[in-house]
């Protein structure tokens, strides 16, 4: 019932964090202008634990993905079938990392809260403000996360790590709708 | 040690007068910080477990927080209708599993009148995913038929089949009920510690009905009255309700479908999803716990200067009683240990009465507190934190009363058996 101290008052976490992020540093910059290189291909980033959101979109649509948030969704409430075509959103999953266990981080959007009002059930998504007021982020570019033990959020604008096996699902409907579902082991809060 | 509490307990009895205002002022102070513990984790429980398996809420305009407080928890009013159009045209969708409307705006002694469908009985889910229960009857059948909760029940004394007349308006007394067209109790909930038990639930139908002949907003003259018979065949679609809870069928559609009813240009409407709002809700409540909690510590620590200063003052008068003690026999460290323990006791005294005045202000209060803000209390026993924090506090009391026990024993080493007054 009382905020815990998060892990990272422990040492040990402390140090794996700054080793991890001092490995990202690059010897010498690329000139501006030349494409970034694709990140490492699903499976092996999975093997490798931790992935990014990138990782969410499998090989075939990558070359299109665009980073940023997708247009309006006036449509929608149709419901009519060909809304799917003039969808930009990409609805397919990345098959090859389902059953792999993956660390990543993201914000959180509260589902389930339990009696102590911790979070137990969740979406992790990329970017803050996938809540109200703003579009939301596409199908393969969020996880619903289920989380048991609950999370005490201490800011809906905090960032976490969120470790645990994926599943990925596809659903067939006249949308098209895709979903990864993580069963959470752990949540830590991430620090720069 | 034995000797000496006892020694320590029987002088503070001699002077119970100024001893027992000590104990009283951190009786008080205890009693607050606990209070303050208590109504926290009350709160959260009774928000936290409201709805469950939700996936929007949806509602006329406004802030989500406030659109979650007055259709999930029935507190605050609703900043204008929503058509039956959009809630058909949700309904239809492939994406969504169920829709309840919801409406509100009548209330019975009190209580807050809510229609909706059957659905409601078996979509609306609390806490982990629970159903609502039936303690007794079962859901409306009947045009004129009411389901109510179980506190309704409890403290208004209803049972099956008792007949229950609704007033217009949200206030606990009505100059304007629906007196010609009364209800019929139907069913009775059981309890489930939300605002479902201070609710009175009818069809849309019959709330249609009751107002079939209210046009100007007002009941009409005597003469020109439609009985509830007549209702009966009147056309009983309603054309605008408060709000809706949609159930998604599939999960990763819910932020698309927010998005699309947000942006929808027929009505100005606010989606939510329950888990957002509440936790929303939370960190706005936060501040004001930590407020609270800041206070209630400061007003212990308040409790515990003024238990010092009584002490430090009675050490004047009590020279003669420590010159005796030292005759028969008491060294400067027995005295020391004498002062600590009174300290000690006063605060023990305190901590308990605190206790037995939180359990009792609470007991007191509670009635009321559930009916007011909708939170309700748990009369549970103390947490292991709680007896942590008046250990604390005992132990705060201790040594703050080395401060005047050490000016006895220096006082009772220099003034031997000669006090120089």
């Amino acid at each position: 019932m009382h905020r815990p101290r998060t892990a990272l008052c422990c040492p040990a976490l402390a140090l794996a964090t700054l080793l991890a992020t001092g490995a990202h540093a690059a010897p010498t910059p690329p000139p501006v202008g030349t494409p970034a290189p694709h990140p490492v291909a699903g499976a092996e980033a999975a093997k490798a634990g931790t992935i990014s959101w990138e990782d969410l979109v499998p090989d075939a649509a990558r070359a299109a993905y665009r980073a940023g948030p997708p247009p309006a969704v006036h449509d929608y409430l149709s419901g009519e079938s060909g809304l799917a075509a003039q969808q930009p959103q990409d609805f397919s999953v990345n098959a090859t990392l389902d059953g792999h266990s993956i660390r990543l981080p993201g914000f959180i959007v509260p589902l389930e809260l339990d009696a102590e009002g911790r979070v137990t059930e969740f979406f992790l998504v990329p970017y803050y403000g996938a809540c109200i007021h703003v579009p939301p982020p596409a199908p393969n570019q969020m996880l619903f996360v289920s989380y048991p033990k609950g999370l005490t959020l201490a800011s809906m604008y905090a960032a976490y790590w969120v470790s645990g096996r994926i599943s990925t699902h596809t659903r067939q409907s006249k949308l098209g709708s895709a979903a990864y579902a993580l069963a959470a082991t752990g949540v830590e809060e991430y620090r720069y | 040690m034995r000797a000496l509490a006892g020694l320590a307990s029987r002088s503070l009895w001699n002077r119970r007068g100024t001893a027992a205002l000590s104990v009283f002022s951190i009786a008080v102070s205890v009693a607050l910080l606990l209070g303050v513990l208590h109504l926290r984790d009350d709160a959260r429980r009774s928000f936290a477990s409201t709805v469950s398996g939700a996936d929007l809420v949806v509602g006329s305009r406004s802030s989500p927080v406030s659109l979650l407080l007055y259709t999930v928890f029935r507190i605050g009013d609703a900043t204008g209708p929503v058509s039956m159009e959009i809630v058909e045209r949700v309904a239809r969708h492939p994406d969504v599993a169920w829709v309840l409307p919801l409406s509100l705006g009548d209330s019975h002694r009190g209580y807050r009148v809510l229609g909706t469908v059957p659905g409601y009985f078996e979509h609306w889910h609390y806490g982990r995913g629970h159903r609502l229960e039936f303690a007794r009857g079962g859901p409306f059948a009947d045009l004129y038929d009411a389901v109510i909760g179980a506190e309704v029940a409890e403290r208004l004394g209803y049972r099956l089949g008792d007949p229950i007349v609704l007033a217009h308006g949200l206030g606990e007394v009505s100059f304007a009920t629906h007196a010609d067209k009364p209800f019929r109790i139907a069913g009775i909930l059981a309890r489930t510690g939300t605002p479902v038990d201070r609710t009175v639930h009818v069809s849309l139908e019959g709330l249609e009905a009751m107002h079939v002949d209210w046009h100007s907003g007002a009941p009409p003259p005597p003469g020109a009255r439609t009985t509830a018979e007549d209702a009966r065949r009147a056309d009983l679609a309603p054309s605008r309700v408060t709000a809706f809870v949609v159930g998604m069928r599939s999960r990763g559609a819910v932020f698309m479908m927010q998005r699309a009813l947000e942006d929808y240009r027929g009505e100005p409407l606010t989606a939510v999803i329950p888990g957002v709002a509440l936790t929303e809700l939370w960190q706005l409540l936060g501040a004001a716990e930590g407020a609270l909690l800041a206070i209630a510590a400061c007003v212990v620590v308040a409790g515990l200067l003024g238990m010092l200063s009584a002490i430090l003052t009675s050490l004047g008068e009590r020279r003669r009683e420590m010159a005796i003690l030292r005759s028969v026999g008491a060294r400067p460290t027995d005295v020391f240990l004498l002062l600590v323990l009174e300290a000690g006791l006063l605060a023990l005294a305190g901590a308990i009465l605190g206790v037995g005045l939180m359990y009792g202000a609470r007991a007191a209060a509670g009635p009321w507190l559930e009916r007011r803000f909708g939170v309700a209390m748990e009369l549970g026993g103390l947490t292991p934190y709680d007896l942590a924090l008046l250990a604390g506090v005992v132990l705060a009391a201790l040594l703050a009363g080395a401060w005047p026990a050490r000016l006895a024993y220096r006082r009772a080493l220099i003034d031997g058996l000669s006090i120089r007054l």
